[in-house]
């Protein structure tokens, strides 16, 4: 149990470092107007390092509801 | 639906907007069409792309989950963890499909000339939609992972929210 959490939040922390590291390599502001900023590089960093902390937010969730369900069996 | 408004943010953290709404409007209206009708193109689209939405998640359920309970071993147990990994693993298959079927072979198809099109009528864009989405117009391969990002939303959305039970347990929300 401990070391799944350990693994979620670290996939958590990784991806949050990968998104602000993006999110810095990409230069000028976000931006609605089409294209907005681009940099191949930086923004792959955001996409990967937000798809991190989806998929972690997420087995945080199932975690948490399993433990739930423990308690109520 | 979390996913598709999702993809309309994407601007907001510096990534490309992600409008599969106009993209399926685009193929079912046409180019010419769709230019002179955003609204009705994204009207349109939306609802293709929600039945398509609910058609994958249905094949998910019916199919997906329950084979994957079979073939797989370690996806037998039905606790909201191995849920959710399911719902991950479908995910990905359609950020698969999409990016080297859908994408480079339909949108490609009908977007592609435009976006490499000499202006005025183009954009004069050296890439359309490359093979396996490595570029998309005036984005490289930020445009594929900006897809798996997208996928991963619907997939931790569809994994989290499809949690069926065994007929024995206890358990009753």
């Amino acid at each position: 149990m401990m070391r799944s959490l350990m693994i979620y939040l670290g996939l958590l922390i990784l991806g949050i470092i990968f998104a602000v590291a993006g999110w810095f390599l990409t230069p000028g502001a976000a931006s609605f107007q089409f294209p907005g900023p681009i940099n191949e590089g930086g923004q792959s960093l955001i996409a990967l390092g937000l798809a991190f902390v989806v998929v972690a937010v997420g087995l945080l969730l199932a975690g948490a509801q399993e433990r739930m369900m423990a308690g109520t069996e | 639906m979390v996913a598709t408004v999702t993809g309309l943010w994407f601007p907001g953290v510096k990534l490309p907007q992600f409008d599969f709404n106009t993209l399926n409007g685009y193929l079912a209206l046409g180019l010419t069409n769709s230019f002179a009708d955003p609204v009705r193109t994204f009207v349109i689209g939306g609802t293709i792309h929600m039945i398509d939405g609910i058609i994958w998640a249905l094949i998910f359920g019916l199919i997906i989950s329950p084979t994957l309970g079979v073939v797989v071993k370690p996806l037998r147990p039905m606790t909201p963890t191995v849920n959710l990994i399911k719902g991950l693993i479908w995910g990905g298959t359609l950020w698969i499909i999409s990016s080297a079927l859908w994408m480079p072979l339909l949108i490609g198809a009908i977007l592609g000339p435009a976006l490499t099109g000499a202006p005025p009528a183009g954009f004069g864009l050296a890439c359309g939609v490359g093979p396996f989405l490595t570029c998309f117009g005036p984005y490289g391969v930020q445009a594929l992972f900006t897809n798996l990002f997208w996928h991963m939303i619907w997939g931790v959305n569809l994994g989290l929210l499809f949690n069926p039970m065994r007929l024995g347990s206890k358990v009753r929300w």
